[in-house]
């Protein structure tokens, strides 16, 4: 009251309404409300919500189907252990139809787990070391005409590759054709092998084999053994079907026919059909053939020198593909070596070379610095 | 830097006058120039590469090992770097010539020794003073970074050595992955302590793509896996004798309807092959010629059936403790218990492959040339039944 007292004389007399304070005769203060509204409420005792229903919803022991929820939580509070699996809010599900373990598992000492066991003799966690338990579920269907339909259903992906895989086969069988008839052909005529028309088509098949196989990279030896035994497979195969009533003697009369087609007649490096050299024919041949060559070495090449070298390289039977590769490189080079005479002109205005030059700036390592030269068109291949 | 680089160059020749080193040429009479003891194998078979790794590269043909022309041109030894590759190669090559001397002194001891696990020992030791002595030889390290490792010779320790490194660091790492990740272990067997490099293909495949070596896990049609595979099994550890193995191929996803849920089938079984360090391939002319002394299952592909999902087939490769009766291993092919058979033949697991099939359009050509019957369907949508 003493406060109320010494502040009466700072407040002004106000007249009228709006005051907030009226001084009672007995000098006391009431309040009095005036037409305000309050927007807000208050934040206290605002906390609380429903209950989230969380925990488990199947216990220990009860059989689940698949997608059934086996635990609702904030958190893992359980982890998910075999068989089931967790969703977005860490609700715990089976995938698979079985009985609810909740275990430890000693890879994780802090964890607790629950699992689905297939069994109702399983326990959780499987041993580390033992195989997983797992089911398979599909039915097999028994009515022969939805099974054929279903066999025949294709995927989308799989439907629409239709057309192209088609092409390709036809494509490739037509290759082969051509160039088993062309082998056969060849055998007949060039080589004069004599062999009744199903065992020709069987050569000339296996010659079409080891020309795919060497393309594949094998070396010659290795396709023809592969050739070989892919026919005698597939003879081995008929006689289990008991198609073939003795395996072992056809295997062996095939084989010496394939003998002895090989000691007449080799696949080269170009897939052509050639005699067949041994190693100390084919040695003389490479001899000869490098002795023809020698001239044509470390010089600029005419067209029809370019021809007689490839013809030499490629000669029927003599090089393997790599030595072929390598005896290119020596003889036909891209672009020919400055070594070789001829091929660097010096001295030559840059502004009108001669006709058939091509002028080059190129460093010089001698006097350190560029210098123009002009090399001729012919040092390309 | 020019200084230093001055620096260095005298030191250098300081170096070769007090070796009085005088020859340019690359036959210096070290141990690395002798191969009366050495294997042949160790040497740069390219003479033109192996004159520009000792000597000088003639500014105006370029280095050997570089194939485009034009390129070779362009390159520029580094530096003093021919001085400095002869005083390093000389002292790595005195270092390797004391290890050599080791090697001689213990083989002396070999000779000498009475029981086998002291030879064994001795062996060992000598095999890692090989490797030490070989691994800085400039020829063996350009034969092992260029060289494919089929013209490799494993029976050199040093070769085994560095291809084991090769492999530990990739294919070992991709093969362990799909293993585990494809839960082949602990599927087939408990686990696996890899010790070889196992690689297959299908060389009678005419389409190259699928011809070359299989990635482990990958999958493949029918067609493409209807013959025999063919069986790379690297050893780096030394091979004395030879050693047998046996192989087999097993698919732990054969549907077992009577318990909804899976069996195992044998699908292939070879046993008693001998391999070693050099001989490592159980190819085609293998098992045209000795097949069928090999083989006590023949090779069935997996033939997965429509909607039967994805199917393994687990190549394990086992070392053999001693020679197996072939009769005694044929059984029936079904319900197979790898396990047990492992543990009754007292096979050692030593390496691990696996690829994948499922059911594609080739599989019932390849079913009717095994002569089995057709494969059942299953309808696409998989129930809830329990397993039984």
């Amino acid at each position: 009251m003493s406060f109320l007292k010494s502040i009466s004389g700072l407040i002004r007399p106000l007249n009228g309404q709006g005051s907030i304070l009226h001084t009672s005769s007995l000098n006391n203060i009431t309040q009095i409300r005036t037409a305000t509204k309050k927007v807000s409420g208050s934040k206290t005792n605002k906390n609380d919500s429903a209950g989230r229903r969380l925990g488990p919803k199947a216990y220990e022991g009860h059989y689940v189907q698949p997608g059934q929820i086996i635990m609702r939580q904030r958190g893992t509070k359980i982890h998910p252990g075999e068989n089931v699996k967790i969703g977005v809010d860490h609700t715990i599900y089976a995938v698979e139809p079985g009985y609810v373990r909740f275990y430890y598992n000693p890879f994780h000492p802090l964890r607790k787990y629950v699992g689905v066991a297939l069994k109702q003799e399983l326990k959780l966690p499987t041993p580390h070391f033992s195989p997983r338990v797992r089911r398979f579920g599909y039915v097999e269907l028994t009515d022969p005409v939805k099974a054929q339909q279903e066999e025949d259903r294709m995927s989308r992906k799989e439907y629409e590759a239709q057309s192209e895989l088609t092409n390709e086969f036809l494509k490739s069988e037509e290759y082969r054709q051509n160039v088993t008839k062309e082998f056969a052909q060849s055998l007949k005529d060039e080589f004069s092998i004599d062999l009744d028309e199903n065992k020709l088509q069987v050569v000339a098949h296996r010659f079409y084999e080891i020309s795919q196989l060497v393309k594949n990279g094998l070396s010659l030896e290795e396709a023809k053994v592969q050739a070989s035994y892919n026919h005698i497979y597939n003879i081995e195969l008929a006689a289990r079907r008991g198609e073939v009533s003795n395996f072992e003697e056809a295997k062996k009369e095939n084989l010496s026919v394939f003998n002895d087609i090989d000691n007449k007649v080799q696949l080269d490096a170009q897939g052509r059909l050639c005699k067949y050299l041994n190693a100390q024919e084919r040695e003389s041949l490479q001899q000869e053939i490098s002795t023809k060559l020698a001239p044509f070495a470390n010089r600029i090449l005419s067209k029809e020198d370019k021809k007689t070298v490839t013809n030499l390289i490629e000669t029927p039977g003599a090089y393997t593909t790599s030595e072929q590769s390598l005896l290119r490189e020596q003889y036909l080079p891209e672009i020919v070596p400055w070594t070789v005479p001829g091929s660097v002109i010096e001295n030559i205005d840059p502004e009108n070379p001669p006709k058939d030059v091509v002028v080059q700036r190129v460093f010089d390592g001698k006097t350190r610095s560029t210098k123009v030269i002009g090399r001729p068109r012919d040092i390309v291949a | 830097m020019l200084n230093r680089t001055n620096l260095t160059r005298a030191r250098s020749l300081r170096y070769l006058a007090s070796k009085r080193f005088q020859s340019t040429e690359s036959s210096s009479t070290g141990i690395w120039s002798d191969f009366s003891k050495r294997s042949p194998s160790l040497k740069l078979s390219n003479p033109a590469i192996k004159k520009n790794i000792f000597d000088k590269i003639d500014p105006s043909e370029g280095p050997a090992s570089i194939q485009n022309y034009s390129r070779r041109l362009a390159y520029h030894s580094i530096n003093e770097i021919d001085d400095t590759f002869k005083v390093a190669y000389e002292y790595l090559q005195e270092q390797s010539a004391e290890k050599y001397q080791q090697i001689e002194v213990l083989e002396k001891q070999v000779a000498q020794a009475q029981s086998e696990t002291e030879v064994k020992e001795l062996k060992d030791r000598i095999e890692a003073l090989l490797v030490e002595a070989e691994a800085s030889n400039p020829e063996v390290l350009y034969n092992t970074s260029y060289l494919s490792s089929e013209d490799l010779d494993k029976s050199q320790p040093v070769y085994r050595q560095i291809l084991k490194e090769k492999w530990e660091a990739f294919d070992l790492m991709v093969t362990m992955q799909r293993l585990e990740q494809l839960h082949v272990i602990p599927d087939t067997l408990p686990t696996l302590d890899p010790k070889v490099d196992v690689k297959v293909k299908f060389p009678h495949n005419l389409k190259d793509e699928f011809s070359s070596w299989v990635t482990p896990g990958e999958i493949l049609p029918a067609f493409a896996v209807s013959q025999p595979p063919t069986i790379r099994i690297q050893e780096f550890e030394r091979v004395d004798q030879e050693q047998l193995y046996t192989v087999v191929v097993v698919n732990p996803d054969t549907p077992d309807l009577a318990t909804n849920s899976f069996s195992t089938t044998l699908q292939y079984g070879l046993a008693n092959v001998p391999l070693n360090n050099v001989d490592n391939t159980i190819s085609t002319s293998t098992l045209l010629t000795q097949g069928d002394s090999y083989t006590f299952q023949h090779y069935i592909p997996l033939t997965p059936e429509k909607n039967a999902q994805n199917q393994r087939a687990c190549l394990w490769v086992f070392r053999q403790a001693k020679p197996l009766a072939l009769d005694a291993l044929a059984g029936p092919n079904t319900h197979f218990d790898i396990r047990t058979f492992v543990e009754t033949n007292s096979l050692n697991p030593v390496g691990a492959h696996v690829w994948r099939q499922h059911f594609d359009r080739s599989v019932n050509d390849v079913r009717r040339s095994y002569g089995l019957e057709k494969g059942k369907v299953y309808h696409r949508v998989r129930q809830a039944h329990p397993v039984i």
